[in-house]
């Protein structure tokens, strides 16, 4: 067993810290693969939209999912991963958006569906916070509407 | 209480629609439209594919909230159809209103003409897919303007439009080239000539539905196998009785990946001319329907059975001469010989008996319905006392009380 230094990737992030990671963690991100491969990331690369507690959030998957641990230990570690927030879940969304990580993207949208899931559209606006700008015979032509056009 | 943030404030449009696609149902999909005004945009514009029953004030509403839509199905049928029914001024809604539309079904549609059959050939020049099936009052006029409007159009279904003429093909051959499907059942006006014409241009048709067309001929039938040779893959001439044995040398020759063939009632065609299909289209032909050709023997049965290796269902009912004896080739030489054979009609053979289909069940495990109708010898008791074991899930039709299955029409 070898202890060769791994090459290591800067990320700079927009509230001015910076994180040392391991190469092969950081290139699931493809918009970090496409900027390496391109030859643009000899300095720290630069993450303008994203915080370093997000980004934080980022590299612990990343990392998770660069070791080799089996599909259902995976499965159950996401599961557990996933239950931040909802700020820190839209924070993440659009990291793993922004950085092309799409394991990531998937499992976070995934997370907001499910807890769409079964819910009326009033149960739903009160888990995201949306303000309901229908008024109420807007709202019955929708439905009625629906009624019309089905699959 | 915390504050939280508004998911509408952070999330994107892009991002929004990744969520709508974790939804599966489309009761979920409904109430994500129902959220708010920006998601019932985002859950409409996804939407690709719509059946409606609805009027024109409804439509209206449906073409500004669905404006993507690939694919409307306002077909009716007898127990989905309402009063008005779909018109005229329906279509001219449609072709204004669903600009990107690819697939539009009309069947049954009886109050359409003409009139709004031009606006939909002017108005959606997307449209890949027609079908217009039994919309009866349709002519040669309003769906030449199809064929003229909507020149990538792959799939057009008249069967029922019996007004149609050559004069149509004729249009078809100059604007459609993609065509791919063409179902003409029961549009007696069509001849060889306008076949001839059609596949000049046509040269990709795979898909070719001519039952009862009783007009056409060996001509019609040659002029599609030389055109089409790589593409046909079905081919139906139900009771065109003029089609004869030169269509079927031609098909053999031409045709090699022909996988349906149905040629019911075209009573002319002799045992010489389906033995070459059946080597031409050994490995390829899977569907045989030849009721009512009243010259095929035992010997041109047996050698369809033999070297058709992928064949799933075949129809020789009233063939009268067919008997015991076709099926005795089954059981010679070579060991491995299984038949692939899910649904075999042998209805009104009076030489067909019990042992004959004896033989036919120890080489078909797959079989899934057998059609014994009207064959004096062969009776419900007759095959129990004879200890017949039909495969589990057979269903074995001795009186015509049985719902038949679709393959073979």
């Amino acid at each position: 067993m070898s202890t060769e230094t791994k090459k290591k990737l800067v990320l700079h992030t927009s509230d001015n810290e910076t994180f040392e990671i391991e190469e092969a963690v950081v290139l699931q991100s493809q918009a970090i693969k496409h900027m390496v491969e391109d030859e643009c990331a000899d300095n720290a690369i630069p993450l303008p939209n994203v915080t370093s507690k997000t980004l934080s959030k980022v590299i612990e998957y990343c990392k998770k999912h660069a070791e080799d641990s089996g599909e259902e230990a995976l499965k159950a570690w996401d599961a557990d991963f996933i239950k931040f927030d909802t700020d820190t879940l839209y924070d993440v969304i659009m990291a793993a958006n922004y950085l092309n990580i799409k394991s990531l993207l998937d499992l976070t949208c995934q997370r907001v569906a499910d807890m769409c899931k079964g819910k009326t559209p009033e149960e739903i606006r009160r888990t995201f916070n949306i303000k309901n700008d229908f008024s109420p015979e807007e709202e019955e032509a929708v439905r009625r509407e629906n009624q019309w056009a089905f699959e | 209480m915390e504050s939280m943030g508004s998911i509408n404030e952070t999330l994107r449009d892009d991002e929004l629609r990744a969520v709508l696609g974790k939804l599966d149902s489309q009761r979920d999909k409904e109430v994500f439209g129902l959220v708010c005004k920006r998601w019932l945009h985002l859950q409409s514009t996804e939407r690709r594919r719509l059946s409606a029953r609805a009027g024109p004030h409804m439509l209206r509403k449906l073409a500004a909230r669905f404006s993507r839509l690939h694919e409307l199905d306002l077909s009716q049928s007898l127990s989905r159809s309402f009063y008005p029914g779909v018109t005229d001024s329906d279509l001219s809604v449609i072709a204004n209103g669903f600009k990107s539309l690819r697939l539009l079904s009309l069947q049954n549609c009886k109050g359409v003409t003409d009139a709004g059959i031009i606006a939909i050939g002017s108005g959606l020049s997307s449209l890949q897919s027609l079908d217009v099936s039994y919309c009866r009052k349709l002519t040669d006029k309003g769906l030449s303007a199809v064929a003229q409007g909507c020149s990538g159009l792959r799939a057009l279904h008249l069967a029922g439009c019996r007004f149609i003429t050559d004069v149509l093909l004729h249009a078809l051959s100059l604007n459609c080239h993609s065509l791919r499907h063409l179902g003409l059942q029961g549009c007696t006006n069509i001849s060889d000539s306008g076949l001839a014409d059609l596949v000049n241009g046509c040269h990709q048709i795979e898909f070719l539905d001519m039952n009862k067309c009783s007009n056409i001929g060996d001509i019609g039938v040659s002029s599609v196998s030389k055109a089409c040779s790589s593409s046909l893959k079905t081919l139906k001439l139900l009771d065109c009785y003029k089609v004869g044995d030169e269509s079927i040398i031609s098909l053999a020759k031409f045709c090699q990946n022909l996988e349906t063939l149905i040629i019911g009632g075209c009573r002319d065609i002799s045992d010489a001319s389906v033995k070459l299909l059946a080597s031409s289209c050994k490995s390829s032909l899977k569907n045989l329907r030849m009721d009512w050709c009243l010259n095929i023997t035992d010997t041109c049965l047996s050698c369809i059975l033999v070297e058709c290796r992928n064949l799933e269902a075949l129809d020789i009912g009233c063939c009268e001469e067919v008997s015991d004896a076709a099926f005795q080739g089954l059981n010679g030489g070579e060991v491995e010989l299984t038949l692939t054979l899910k649904v075999l009609k042998v209805s009104n053979c009076p030489k067909i008996s019990v042992a004959g289909i004896a033989m036919v069940l120890e080489k078909c495990e797959m079989l899934e319905y057998l059609d014994v109708r009207s064959c004096p010898q062969i009776t419900k008791a007759g095959c129990d006392e004879a200890g017949l074991q039909f495969p589990q899930s057979c269903k074995v039709n001795f009186t015509g009380s049985l719902r038949e299955p679709d393959v073979l029409l």
